[in-house]
């Protein structure tokens, strides 16, 4: 009796490792992993096409004031003889991109993945695991590198005009995550090594990708930080050819290589920066993945929880008492849930963490890079109106952000699996999505209370700007929270096999930003075009903010609608 | 208590999963729900818990309609799905507290109810524990003592003894029954025949989205006993084999 295996054709026998690595990527980057990514399903493959169109699309804007800033910076350094620093800048933007949104993923992907245990129980080396899981999660930080460090690279290829540039430049683009992920893996395996069996595990594990990447942004500034040489050296440095690659790296001689190996003066400068930073950055992650693969295992080992907890509760029980959370009513337990979900997933709190730092790190760059005497002799240049626009920008930025920070964006999709509980709690979808968009509101305001505060500190903005500040960002936070919960709600990714692929890995955030920067971008026109005409600030002030409660209005009710009607579907 | 009539759902590709469907599960009766492996039987079940919407038809929970009053329907019924999925970062008082704080459980008996069940099914020390260091066992647990902190009217539950350990699954059988005896209903889906022929009052037999016979064990066996003595395995094979005409098997609802 024919049972159609004969017919059935089976792909060459490969090696385990081979067989793994094609299995990792083809779960993350086949059409259906990446309509799964991004909460099309799996069966609209094709509509990943469209919709990856439409998102290069939306990020056409995006590189062109990229490219535009990389040229112009290509153009100068070459100039003046220091192409080699173009390519020291492209580096650290590179790793640091690497660390700020690789760290988390990778600590998830390593740890959080629910496949591991059925690997762990496969005839397959530690270290082939490991690698394959190193290997997809740097293949996703590349494809950031190329987005943020490939201009340079290009624009400076276009200005030197050396056909030997392009190999070797390709080369090193597609080594930069390769040390920023081997201290990366380094740091997550002994953390898991030491922390796997304390109950505040997942606090460590945040801790460190904050250290890792305080640690980062340090290093890079120690390195490239050209104060530290006085005005005479400086301009010393800049005289001989590639002075200021000289220089830099102190710490971190790599930078260097990497800049000789495409600027170098003489061949032999290039081939020896070029086999230096290729060793160093190859042998880095190999070193990494083989001594670590033990710690790695063994980190794996889920821990039980302290004695102590369970002492306290024999206690209780014996008592004939359980010490009961105080009710909460129904919005107040949905709104603690949210909470919760997001701060005791490490994965979730580092990314959301992040988002938070974004804001006073780019001014702390800024003022560590001399921008704090910028800064002083702005406010002395000042005028009322400049700070009226300048509150306007922030209110904007603050917009930006928002959208950009992952929270609303995903409220549906963190729930995965679990939504099932969502569905059957006798609690109508509506109070259930308005619960999501004020956890999401009031995490957006922490956001603005750093930006209030920078504004404070930055610009010496008045009692009354500030206020306006606050009122508007409040407002603002409002339809911007709602444009990416109605995304999410719309497309939501339930499927996942790792926490991370709810957030990080989640195209949807992506689009989502994009249409709650238009909803920003038609706002501002409107400012705009209030203040050409020459309304009083007061006046466009109120107008804004009137119009930014109309919107929260509409979205909101909206946002209701789609609740009712999606919570049946999904 | 619970009323299904005329539900049909089909998924994408045109499977039907459930085909006109007509039940009744009344006050104070265990209600066992059972088929092979993609009977409908979840689907069901999921539908009257309001995760899936029927495509036609209309499920009534103590006469209220799921589709149009389903708030009220849902704070009339506990859930225990097969193989739940539960926050792991919760700890399960956390759990058990939010499910008070939404089906609106009286702050003064909580507690007393909560110990009650932990006690129980023996989870009292690890109830401050995150869900995500529970074994499978203790998850289903956890599952359905959620399920019970609202003293439901009818209780749906989908493959429970899945996982469970010996003496809960005991134990849980007896909480069915003493359910049932205070007036509440009892729908709960199994693969394990014998637990169904000695639990349930009635039970409902699906197969391929078809409901091909609702009665009582005895009577059911009473309708085969010209074929020898047979149990509940094997009229359930006979009956989902197509092995009996269809007279026979008209007479095998009730």
């Amino acid at each position: 009796m024919s049972n159609g295996l004969e017919s059935m054709r089976f792909p060459k026998p490969k090696k385990p490792f081979s067989s793994l690595l094609k299995l990792e990527f083809r779960v993350n980057y086949s059409l259906s992993g990446m309509a799964e990514k991004i909460g099309l399903g799996s069966k609209n493959k094709s509509l990943v096409y469209i919709y990856f169109g439409l998102l290069a699309l939306a990020f056409v804007p995006f590189m062109g004031v990229l490219f535009k800033f990389s040229n112009a910076l290509s153009e100068a350094f070459v100039s003046i003889g220091q192409p080699g620093f173009v390519v020291v800048l492209a580096i650290m933007s590179g790793q640091i991109t690497v660390i700020f949104l690789g760290f988390s993923q990778l600590m998830s992907t390593l740890y959080d993945s629910r496949d591991l245990k059925t690997l762990k129980a496969l005839p397959i080396r530690p270290w082939q695991i490991m690698a394959s899981k190193v290997l997809i999660a740097y293949f996703t930080e590349l494809l950031g590198v190329l987005v943020i460090a490939g201009p340079f690279f290009v624009t400076l290829g276009t200005h030197l005009k050396s056909a030997s540039y392009w190999v070797p430049a390709v080369l090193n683009l597609l080594l930069i995550p390769a040390i920023p992920v081997a201290i990366s893996v380094l740091v997550i395996s002994i953390l898991m090594k030491f922390t796997a069996h304390s109950p505040k595990r997942d606090w460590f594990r945040v801790l460190s990708g904050v250290v890792v990447f305080a640690f980062i942004m340090v290093f890079n500034y120690l390195n490239v930080n050209m104060t530290q040489y006085g005005p005479e050296r400086f301009v010393q440095l800049l005289m001989e050819n590639n002075g200021l690659v000289s220089a830099v790296g102190r710490f971190y001689p790599v930078l260097r290589w990497r800049a000789w190996a495409l600027t170098g003066g003489t061949l032999g400068q290039q081939i020896l920066g070029f086999l230096l930073y290729t060793g160093v950055s190859v042998g880095a992650l190999v070193l990494v993945i083989w001594f670590s693969q033990r710690w790695f295992f063994e980190g794996m080992t889920e821990g039980t929880v302290s004695v102590g907890k369970k002492e306290r509760v024999s206690k209780e029980a014996r008592k004939g008492e359980l010490v009961w959370p105080s009710p909460k009513g129904t919005f107040g337990a949905l709104f603690l849930k949210e909470h919760r979900l997001l701060v005791r997933n490490p994965t979730y709190l580092m990314t959301a963490f992040m988002n938070l730092m974004l804001l006073p790190l780019m001014f702390i760059f800024v003022y560590m890079g001399g921008g704090g005497e910028g800064f002083t002799a702005l406010r002395a240049v000042v005028t009322p109106e400049i700070l009226d626009i300048a509150l306007l920008i922030l209110v904007a930025v603050h917009a930006a952000i928002t959208g950009m920070n992952q929270i609303s964006s995903t409220a549906v999709s963190r729930e995965g699996q679990t939504f099932w509980i969502s569905k059957v709690m006798p609690v109508s979808p509506g109070i259930q999505v308005k619960a999501k968009l004020l956890y999401s509101v009031a995490f957006s305001c922490v956001q603005l209370v750093i930006l209030v505060v920078s504004a404070v500190l930055l610009l010496e903005l008045d009692v009354y700007r500030l206020l306006i500040l606050s009122f508007l960002g409040l407002l603002v936070s409002v339809p911007v929270n709602a444009i990416c919960l109605l995304y999410d709600l719309s497309f939501p990714k339930l499927e996942w096999t790792d926490p991370q692929q709810a957030m990080k890995g989640n195209f949807g955030t992506m689009v989502s930003w994009m249409f709650s920067l238009l909803y920003v971008g038609v706002m501002a026109a409107i400012v705009f075009g209030l203040i050409r005409l020459g309304i009083p600030y007061f006046l466009i002030y109120c107008i804004s903010g009137a119009l930014l409660a109309l919107s929260a209005y509409g979205l909101v009710r909206w946002l209701d609608s789609v609740a009712a009607a999606r919570y049946a579907e999904i | 208590m619970l009323k299904i009539s005329g539900v049909s759902k089909t998924y994408v590709g045109g499977v039907k999963a459930v085909d006109n469907l007509d039940l009744e599960v009344r006050p104070g009766e265990i209600f066992g729900f059972l088929g092979p492996n993609g009977a409908g039987k979840s689907t069901t079940i999921k539908m009257i818990v309001g995760i899936l919407t029927p495509d036609e038809g209309s499920i009534e929970i103590d006469g209220l309609d799921v589709s149009r009053e389903p708030i009220e329907a849902k704070k009339r019924l506990g859930y225990v799905p097969d193989e739940a999925q539960l926050w792991d970062k919760i700890t399960g008082l956390e759990y058990l507290s939010f499910l008070c704080d939404v089906y609106g459980v009286p702050y003064e008996e909580r507690s007393s109810r909560a110990l009650e069940l932990l006690e129980t099914f023996e989870m009292l020390l690890a109830i401050k524990d995150p869900i995500g260091t529970y074994s499978r066992g203790m998850r289903q647990k956890i599952a359905v003592i959620g399920s019970l902190m609202h003293r439901p009217r009818i209780w749906i539950l989908d493959e429970p003894m899945v996982g469970l350990d010996p003496r809960s699954s005991f134990l849980l059988k007896e909480m069915m029954r003493s359910h049932t005896e205070q007036g509440g209903s009892v729908f709960f889906s199994t693969h394990v025949l014998e637990v169904a022929e000695r639990l349930c009052d009635r039970v409902g037999i699906i197969h391929k989205g078809k409901l091909l016979a609702v009665n009582t064990v005895e009577e059911m066996k009473h309708l085969f006993a010209q074929e020898g003595d047979k149990s509940l395995e094997e009229i359930f094979l006979l009956i989902t084999e197509a092995q009996i005409p269809e007279e026979q098997l008209a007479s095998l609802t009730r």
